[in-house]
């Protein structure tokens, strides 16, 4: 019987659907109401706030805190200055991807780290050589993530931070509706998005205070369905459905080095220390990773087609499917699999994330994937094409950041 | 710069670093303790000596005589025969079956790893297999049984039993009554090479080892083996002083080698995590005293009743409290000078080894001694007691376990100390583990220090 | 035509002992269009296996009472759920202490985790890493149970193939699951699991699966492989290891019976057999024990432990010495006893009371390791241990049939009680009530209501499933399941595949290979055996 969030008095009381899962032993909502569609578009034109509170995480401080966990991650966190937030993937002995999560410097030697599953035995077994204590803080810290291109105005009068400031992937101490916390700019639906971070018996109180400041802009409680249409277009992998953790793998052909779950770009083989790096450039030598995760398109007048064949409306339900898919060369070999597929509103594109054999894996390859109407199994073209899907601006860009900028080239202007 | 460092004056390190040497190598060998021969001052069994290490080191053979077996009122020397009538047939099975393993004891462990080639593996399948059918089978039957069952089998004196297993229970965890505690006595025959007197063993080594040029250093503890980038650089001594090589052989225990020797950083947690869980509960105490006017039976003797003293010995390490019986001990008798060894002392005592604890194992000890001898705790003067503890602190070993690393069988050949470590290299260039907590183990055996200084020669 | 049974119409085969094995053998023969008679000294079949009312109202499952490695390929030959079958899972596993409310393992691992991590967080992490690594390994056992034992000393090309196939297998586990099953085979319980888990509360009941019908404590080595037997229920793909039959263990044995009558096998109870004929060294039929009446087969089957079977039935002038010097030295010592109570109600736990989900499974007194090793320490000196391990389970809650509304069954499997009393065996006739005696004041620690709700105790001590049950000094596997007695050496080496050295003379119960547990697979193979030999 799962337990409940500290948002669970405010979340069940709007759910209507009853539509609940299991996420790491908390009852997670799925959609409010009866679909998610109304939930995605909060995401995508103005903002949903979603409870993120089952995250697991950790408390990391000391004098080798920084040292640790550049040890245990592949990112080299010794580098990641105060105030900054690093995207990581966690690794094995053998190289192989154990999870992927957020590595914040809190400034003062804190560091607050999250992931999918619970690692505090794989810190202890690591973190000998190191001055470090790791506290697991996973049902101590209340978190609600806030996405969509209105979230800076809605947040910015119930943060101390000054949002205009705040730049991608940076952290803060900060007061959340008076209450004490802190606010990262991460998310999991590659739009413009805040994490706040807070104590559990200051949940509600916050969540009203931004569900309140949000009314006038459109805000939405969201569920975890709407937010994988949303990471799906952004291309981001969820462990234990793009790739699963080595540790949850019964046989080694599960396992996945990080290039293989598309997380090759988190780590440098240049930089010696961390776990995994040894078995990971014998890998290089040997000719890299067999695997390569990949965007795919499919071929939307096709599968109009497929279904019309069918004497059926298409199925383009925003909602993302979990089910695992082959995915074959022209000739029909199969050389990979689906692992997450949406159609994607915004975009009015069918997305997919698949693993495949090199080299189908190259930008513009054309392949087939399984599509079953009507319980038979078709086949339909798909393009291997580039990630992110969807990458709006405001993602990424900081307003006092774009302000100076645009003064400079006026000025430079001016002075030509 | 000498081209080998072997830390750890023990006899597998003079046995190493005298080797090394013999084969050109230049080599320095550093000893914390005055004394050289390390446990070698504590073990009274000196009958597993390699026969190669006897040979080409010339170690004088043992001359302490045969020892006799006291108790339930009489007394038994071991000298290969024996009244009960199951116990010549038993003995030349064990005979028989001990030459054939002895092999494989005097060579390195088979590699079983994923990436080892096949073909060594049928080899020592192979090797055994020459046992014949019968013996194969009654070795595959017997090796996994207690060895209490095992000789209960062939034999019916109880005195007999429990003098024949007691030694292949030293240094384990096990009773009698403890499966696989019958390939510990299998094993322990098929060391059974040369033999010699353990006592004079370390000064003995140590003169050969000068002898051929090895440089020793006495009485200076290595506190640090240092690497740099992946290759071991030289060593840091207690006083300061450096020694630099490229390569060091540690003769002090896998243990302490891989958790206190070398920078936390350079041991990756899945490694400390195999030498954390290394097992080295010890059970060793002993007792020194003068004694004069006692008429010993023999210079070597062995205190017990039958196999149930034994197993209740062994109770009282398992639930980790003083010696709820008189324990069964074994006695060497040097002159005046008399060393009584307990092995039933656990180093993990709940309490801890206090003074009172200190002091009701040494009444324990010589209740025992007087049982078997009437009259000798009066005789006698207390000089010293070694408690597992106070072995752990004076010869600098992990749990006061003279074999750095109890002999189970999970502990033993390929897993000695673990799957990696078990061939005496390691992770680290240059850095060799070469003892007894390294295949193939046992106690006054030489044949971890040989085959480890092969492997650097063989390189 | 003469009777069936007569010399010139012998049954095709003659099974003494109507066990589960016995049964299986049977009926796996009879499917094959084969005669056969099972013959069962009791008044109902079951062997070890059944289910009775001793008091009314309330049914037994009196001496087994769960089922893990029931085989799905006999499952599905002998159609047991068209005869009866029904196993419903017994889900948590509850430990509880006498000071507080112990530690419940669930099936949703997240509540397993949570109650983990009150000992210990980094156990709570490490808990489902362990069971999958083992988990893995017991993938190894799954050809051994159901295939013959493989000869490694035979150079039969066919085996060494086996062998080679193994040895293969073997490594590809990588490095590090090669070394677990280095130490899973040779390690005790407890010091195997000290090196995943720091908690000895968690270790404790982890550590009593390897020792359940072995005279072994839990830090002796060698009981850290049975470990697997819990995790071993994963690989015939059900999501549950451990189960309860509706109707006991019985109700096992009866579908298989039914089984075996469907396809033609004839089965006799309270039809003692005094020996085996045996003529030319042939085993040719059985001499009942009543009237001494002769029944003639081809072939001659026991269900029955081996040293029974060597000893009562064939007799040493009819073996090979060195056979029968072997199966002498075949070890069964009993260490366990059985103690069956009917409740008048409900009976709550000091500190988790109810009759929850925490109950609906299997229940353990095994607060700490010492605990568990002083109980073995007890029996070692030839006694029955005053605080014993106990294994609990409420039939009455999983299967309503087995008492009266409102009203309980409690099924305890105790250790230790050494069948070799340090006065001698024939003296736990005197003993029973202090043994049963000390089972109920060691529950009633736990479960302080318990005395004053007790109608009916059923106390069974080596002894008694010895003199009742035919097991031989009370071990409930018809002999240990050490090393040195299990596959090619299970009951003597060279004698593995349910031959024996009399002609047409086989085994098929738990004495043979894979050995005990209810498993049906000795009885399936040796009947496969039989049939692939043309012997029947």
């Amino acid at each position: 019987m799962p337990r409940q969030t500290p948002f669970h008095p405010r979340t069940a009381a709007l759910c209507s659907s009853y539509a609940w899962k299991e996420w790491a032993g908390y009852a997670a909502i799925c959609n409010f109401d009866a679909h998610s569609e109304r939930e995605y578009f909060a995401f995508r034109h103005t903002a949903g706030m979603i409870d993120v509170s089952p995250l697991y995480k950790y408390d990391v401080r000391g004098k080798d805190a920084a040292a640790f966990l550049a040890h245990v991650w592949s990112r080299d966190c010794t580098k990641l200055k105060p105030g900054r937030v690093y995207y990581g993937t966690m690794c094995n002995e053998d190289g192989h991807a154990l999870d992927d999560g957020t590595i914040a410097n809190l400034g003062e030697g804190r560091y607050r780290v999250t992931s999918s599953e619970p690692w505090l035995g794989w810190y202890a077994r690591h973190s000998r050589a190191f001055d470090v204590s790791i506290e697991d803080e996973t049902d101590k810290v209340a978190a609600l993530s806030l996405q969509g291109p209105r979230a800076r105005q809605i947040l910015q009068p119930l943060v101390e931070t000054d949002l205009d400031e705040l730049r991608f992937f940076a952290c803060d101490t900060t007061t959340l509706a008076g209450k004490p916390g802190w606010i990262t700019r991460t998310g999991y639906t590659g739009d413009l998005g805040y994490e706040l971070w807070m104590a559990p018996e200051d949940a509600c109180h916050v969540w009203d205070a931004v569900l309140a400041a949000g009314q006038d802009h459109g805000i939405q409680p969201a569920g975890l369905d709407a937010m994988d249409v949303t990471r799906i277009e952004a291309g981001f992998v969820l462990q234990g459905v793009d790739y699963i953790s080595a540790k949850s793998c019964i046989t080694e052909s599960l396992k996945s080095t990080p290039e293989d779950a598309g997380l090759g770009w988190t780590m440098n083989l240049d930089r010696p220390g961390w776990i995994g790096r040894d078995a990971l450039l014998r890998e290089r030598d040997r000719g890299g990773s067999v695997w390569q995760l990949v965007g795919l398109e499919l071929d939307w007048a096709e599968l109009e087609a497929l279904y019309d064949a069918y004497k059926l409306p298409p199925h383009l339900a925003p909602a993302a499917c979990r089910l695992a898919v082959p995915v074959y060369n022209e000739s029909g070999k199969q050389v990979g699999q689906a692992t997450s597929s949406t159609w994607s509103p915004v975009l009015k594109r069918y997305l997919a994330l698949a693993q495949v054999h090199r080299p189908y894996g190259e930008l513009g390859t054309k392949l087939k994937i399984e599509h079953t109407p009507e319980f038979e199994r078709c086949k339909v073209s798909v393009t291997v094409v580039d990630k992110p899907f969807y990458n709006p601006p405001q993602k990424a860009k900081t307003p006092g950041v774009e302000r100076r900028k645009a003064a400079k080239a006026a000025a430079k202007e001016a002075a030509a | 710069m000498p081209d080998v460092i072997v830390v750890g004056g023990g006899h597998n390190g003079l046995v190493a670093a005298a080797t090394l040497r013999k084969a050109g190598r230049s080599v320095v060998l550093v000893e914390a303790r005055e004394r050289f021969g390390g446990v070698a001052d504590l073990l009274f069994d000196g009958s597993t000596l390699s026969g190669e290490v006897a040979k080409t080191l010339g170690v004088a053979p043992d001359d302490r005589g045969d020892v006799v077996a006291i108790g339930d009122g009489r007394t038994l020397t071991l000298n290969g025969s024996a009244d009960d009538p199951g116990y010549a047939g038993w003995q030349a099975w064990v005979t028989r079956v001990s030459t054939i393993l002895a092999s494989q004891l005097d060579q390195p462990a088979p590699d079983i790893s994923k990436t080892a080639p096949v073909w060594p593996l049928a080899k020592t399948g192979l090797a055994v297999r020459k046992l014949g059918k019968k013996d194969m089978m009654e070795l595959l039957r017997s090796a996994p049984s207690c060895v209490d069952d095992w000789l209960s089998e062939h034999m019916t004196d109880g005195l007999l039993k429990a003098a024949l297993m007691a030694p292949a229970l030293h240094g384990t965890w096990m009773g009698p009554r403890s499966p696989t505690s019958a390939a510990s006595l299998v094993l322990r025959a098929a060391m059974q090479q040369a033999t010699c007197s353990p006592r004079a063993l370390g000064e003995q080594l140590k003169t050969t080892a000068a002898g051929v040029g090895v440089e020793i250093v006495g009485g200076q503890a290595v506190q640090r083996i240092r690497v740099d980038e992946g290759r071991v650089t030289g060593v840091e001594l207690a006083n300061g002083d450096a020694i630099d090589a490229s390569t060091v052989l540690s003769a002090v225990g896998p243990r302490k080698t891989l958790l206190d020797l070398l920078d936390p950083r350079m041991v990756p947690g899945k490694l400390a995590h195999q030498a954390r869980v290394i097992r080295v509960r010890g059970t060793l105490a002993q007792l020194r005293l003068e004694v004069s006017g006692i008429d010993w039976p023999a210079r070597r003797l062995r205190i017990v009743t039958d196999p149930m003293h034994l197993e209740r010995a062994f109770d009282d390490v398992k639930f980790r409290r003083l010696p709820t019986v008189p324990p069964p001990l074994e006695v060497e008798v040097d002159g005046a000078t008399v060393r009584v060894n307990c092995w039933s002392a656990p180093y993990e005592l709940d309490g801890g080894w206090t003074e009172d604890a200190r002091a009701a194992l040494q009444d324990a000890m010589l209740d025992s001694l007087e049982t078997a001898l009437p009259g000798v705790r009066d005789a006698a003067t207390v000089t010293e007691l070694l408690t597992p503890a106070d072995i752990e602190d004076q010869f600098g070993i992990d749990g006061g376990h003279p074999m750095h690393g109890e002999l189970a069988l999970d502990q033993l050949g390929p897993m000695r100390p673990s799957m990696q470590l078990s061939r005496y290299g390691t992770q680290i260039e240059g850095l060799w583990l070469g003892c007894s907590g390294v295949h193939p183990g046992g106690g006054i055996s030489g044949r971890s220090g040989l085959l480890a200084a092969k492997a650097i020669l063989g390189r | 035509m003469s009777t069936l049974g007569s010399t010139s119409n012998p049954y095709d085969a003659i099974i003494i002992g109507g066990g589960h094995n016995g049964l299986t053998c049977a009926a796996y023969l009879a499917k094959a269009g084969r005669k056969v008679l099972v013959l069962e000294r009791r008044h109902i079949v079951g062997g070890a296996a059944v289910s009775e009312s001793l008091y009314p109202g309330f049914t037994y499952s009196v001496c087994s009472y769960v089922v893990s490695l029931l085989r799905p390929w006999i499952m599905r030959d002998l159609e047991l759920v068209k005869h009866g079958l029904k196993i419903v899972p017994l889900e948590c596993s509850y430990t509880p202490q006498p000071d507080d409310e112990g530690l419940c393992r669930w099936p949703d691992p997240d509540k397993t985790r949570r109650e983990i991590a009150r000992l210990s967080p980094r156990d709570a992490d490490i808990y489902p890493e362990f069971g999958r690594a083992v988990g893995r390994l017991s993938r190894f056992v799954k050809p051994f149970i159901d295939s013959p034992a493989p000869d490694p000393l035979s150079l039969n090309p066919k085996d060494l193939w086996q062998l080679l196939g193994m040895g293969k297998a073997f490594r590809e586990l990588g490095d590090d699951l090669t070394a677990l099953q280095f130490k899973l085979t040779t390690m005790s319980g407890v010091d195997f699991l000290r090196e995943w888990f720091e908690s000895d509360q968690l270790i404790a009941p982890m550590s009593c699966s390897g020792i359940i019908g072995t005279f072994l404590g839990v830090k002796s080595p060698g009981t850290a492989y049975v470990l697997l037997h819990h995790y071993m229920g994963e690989i015939d793909g059900s999501s549950r290891a451990w189960g309860f039959p509706v109707g006991g263990t019985g109700a096992i044995s009866e579908a298989i019976a039914s089984s075996a009558r469907s396809f033609g096998a004839e089965i006799r109870c309270s039809a003692a057999v005094e020996r085996v004929l045996i003529k030319n060294g042939k085993a040719t039929g059985v001499v009942l024990q009543d009237g001494g009446d002769e029944l003639h087969a081809r072939q001659v089957v026991s269900g029955c432990e081996p040293r029974l079977t060597f000893n009562k039935f064939v007799g040493a002038e009819h073996l090979p010495s060195e056979f029968a010097t072997q199966v002498n030295r075949y070890k069964c010592r009993g260490s366990s006893g059985k103690v069956n109570i009917a409740l008048d109600r409900w009976v709550d736990f000091k500190h988790r009371p109810g009759d929850g989900m925490h109950v609906r499974g299997d229940i353990a007194i095994a607060p700490s390791t010492d605990y568990l090793e002083r109980a073995y320490g007890d029996a070692k000196y030839g006694d029955f241990s005053k605080r014993p391990y106990i294994n609990l389970v409420f039939p009455s809650l999983l299967d309503r049939g087995m008492a009266p509304p409102g009203k309980h069954v409690m099924s305890c499997f105790v250790q230790y009680a050494p069948y070799d009393l340090a006065e001698g065996p024939e003296h736990w006739p005197e003993k029973r009530e202090a043994f049963g005696d000390a089972v109920v004041d060691t529950l009633a620690e736990y479960m302080p209501g318990l005395k004053d709700a007790i109608l009916h105790r059923q106390v069974l001590t080596p002894w008694d499933l010895e003199q009742d049950f035919g097991l031989t000094e009370g071990n409930i596997f018809h002999g240990e399941l050490g090393l040195e007695q299990l596959l090619f050496q299970r009951p003597v080496a060279g004698w593995a595949r349910y031959k024996t050295p009399v002609r047409n003379l086989w085994l098929c119960g738990s004495g043979a290979h894979p050995g005990g547990g209810i498993m049906g697979a000795p009885g399936g193979l040796a009947a496969k055996e039989m049939l692939k030999a043309g012997a029947v």
